[in-house]
């Protein structure tokens, strides 16, 4: 049981003058209970690559496949699209995480929702009425997130949903994506990779449109993180700090993803105050 | 000068103010970046600053304009751009040049300056020779610097952005900084609201807002080197400065360091 994609490939507006391909050539394998990151510099695809995993989009080449079903099914695939906060209609934020379990039938909407909203730490009695749009960006983001974890999804794709928040409010949603991906596959394009990289079963990083690596976090920082130069990224400053010690030799056998554990690894690599 | 005199702000039905008797003032040839937790005022202070918004009690003054003066709102709005924080919702062009241009051509700006208008903000960017490209072709770091290029082509006295790099990967973000930096030298005053204390400190002055009052305003190290007042606004330090700060606790001697080069360059000689 997995989200597949298969030499997965798209291109827009074929055969007009300005068509442009934005992907081409890629593989990915999304499980139940795993996390995987995809990363690339604006322009290179990630969101046409959510697109597609999702159904959105109809693969130009290649495919997309949940469950072993010959396309995306409705229902099993959840989606949570950059500032997803702009997409409230409903009157109150219950009736908005509502909407999603509503039309697909759910016997527990209620549960659903109020489910859905503690795990995005949005208390459902204070918030519940609310109108969405007197909430601030943060809440407001969060109660987005929650309008897709109430359907349950099987698959979990979601584009940059922690862009824009404060530190409080991006330590909620990387635990209630944490805590997703105990039932479902994970899969989040993100430009600040730094917090998922400690959780990451996998990642993908893409340049142009193309996979330039799909593998675990190890290898991925193995040459010194060599698939971020080629596809025009910049490793996060926690890790960059540890690569740059090792390359001046500094013994360093694990990478710390957090500014605390990496000032522990490099004090331990510098073996004690001089 | 944008002034803002002892300026509060509520929205209807909301219990407390979003801006609570602020006082500031923002200089031309500046770069000032605005601080604070989510839902502390920051987007509502931007709002306020062009006229979007006007305050319930105090003022706003910009150029000595008062903007809650109805017959004078073009004038505060030629002077003060704002870009805000979603691209999507600004845009209104069919292809790039069109949506750059939307704001003069309104003005009536005559067609040959309309032209030179639109392709300097679109080299300020970084986007030309993305004229003719239909803006939801463009990616979302592209579509912040189309935002960004719309609000200069009204040759603004000030520039306020909300967030304009939150979209944005590494690359985009210096992109971004550079062409504030460029607009300070060329003598806008620029208003920079973000979550990143890392870029807060290159401004010359920073303002962290706390439940719509200010909470610090001075030089950005006052506040950077203030941990508990960081943490009491709910901001994170810049990971090399934790880093760094960490290691002096453990008894290293690290000096004052601000990227990841100078922190290990520092460390291994």
């Amino acid at each position: 049981m997995a989200l597949v994609a298969k030499d997965l490939g798209y291109t827009y507006s074929t055969g007009a003058p300005y068509e442009s391909r934005a992907l081409t050539g890629v593989d990915l394998r999304l499980e139940k209970g795993e996390l995987c990151l995809v990363v690339g510099s604006t322009g290179s695809g990630k969101s046409t690559l959510l697109r597609l995993m999702s159904g959105l989009l109809e693969p130009g080449v290649g495919s997309v496949r949940v469950d072993d079903a010959e396309s995306v099914v409705r229902g099993s695939v959840g989606i949570v699209f950059q500032n997803p906060e702009t997409q409230f209609f409903a009157e109150t934020v219950s009736a908005d995480v509502a909407f999603g379990p509503k039309n697909l039938g759910f016997s527990d909407v209620d549960t659903a929702v109020s489910d859905a909203m503690l795990a995005v730490g949005l208390e459902p009695v204070e918030f519940g009425e609310r109108s969405p749009f007197t909430l601030s960006g943060g809440e407001a983001r969060r109660a987005a997130i929650a309008g897709v974890l109430a359907m349950r999804p099987a698959y979990l794709l979601l584009d940059e949903p922690t862009a824009g928040l404060d530190r409080r409010g991006r330590e909620v949603v990387v635990r209630a994506l944490l805590e997703a991906r105990l039932k479902a596959g994970v899969l989040l394009v993100t430009h600040d990779p730094g917090v998922f990289l400690a959780h990451a079963d996998r990642v993908l990083v893409l340049a142009a449109g193309q996979p330039v690596f799909y593998g675990n976090v190890t290898d991925l920082l193995e040459d010194d993180g060599a698939p971020f130069d080629v596809a025009g990224l910049v490793l996060p400053d926690v890790v960059r700090a540890q690569v740059l010690a090792r390359s001046r030799g500094a013994r360093i056998a694990r990478f710390a993803f957090d500014a605390t554990d990496a000032a522990r690894t490099l004090a331990g690599a510098l073996g004690g105050p001089s | 000068m944008i002034v803002f005199e002892a300026v509060s702000f509520t929205y209807p039905g909301a219990a407390r103010p979003a801006i609570a008797d602020l006082t500031l003032t923002i200089a031309s040839a500046s770069l000032l970046a605005v601080v604070g937790a989510n839902g502390s005022g920051k987007s509502t202070l931007a709002r306020l600053a062009d006229g979007l918004l006007v305050p319930d009690s105090g003022r706003v003054m910009v150029d000595g304009i008062d903007t809650a003066d109805e017959q004078r709102c073009w004038d505060v709005r030629s002077r003060v751009g704002l870009v805000l924080q979603n691209p999507d919702n600004q845009i209104v062009g069919t292809v790039v040049e069109e949506d750059v241009a939307f704001g003069p051509e309104n003005l009536g700006v005559p067609r040959e300056e309309l032209r030179s208008r639109v392709s300097d903000a679109l080299a300020v960017v970084g986007l030309t020779g993305l004229e003719r490209r239909e803006p939801h072709l463009l990616s979302e770091g592209q579509k912040q610097r189309l935002a960004i290029a719309g609000a200069l082509a009204m040759r603004p006295e000030y520039l306020v952005l909300d967030e304009p790099t939150a979209m944005l990967d590494q690359r985009g973000r210096t992109d971004v900084l550079g062409v504030l930096d460029g607009l300070k030298l060329a003598g806008r005053g620029v208003v920079h609201i973000t979550q990143d204390t890392g870029e807060a400190a290159r401004a010359d002055l920073v303002l962290a807002l706390d439940a719509g009052s200010v909470a610090y305003l001075g030089h950005p190290a006052g506040l950077l080197g203030d941990a508990s007042l960081m943490a009491e606004l709910g901001l994170e330090a810049p990971p090399i400065q934790v880093i760094a700060d960490e290691l002096r606790r453990s008894g290293f001697t690290v000096p004052e360091v601000s990227t990841a080069e100078e922190l290990v360059e520092a460390l291994w000689r």
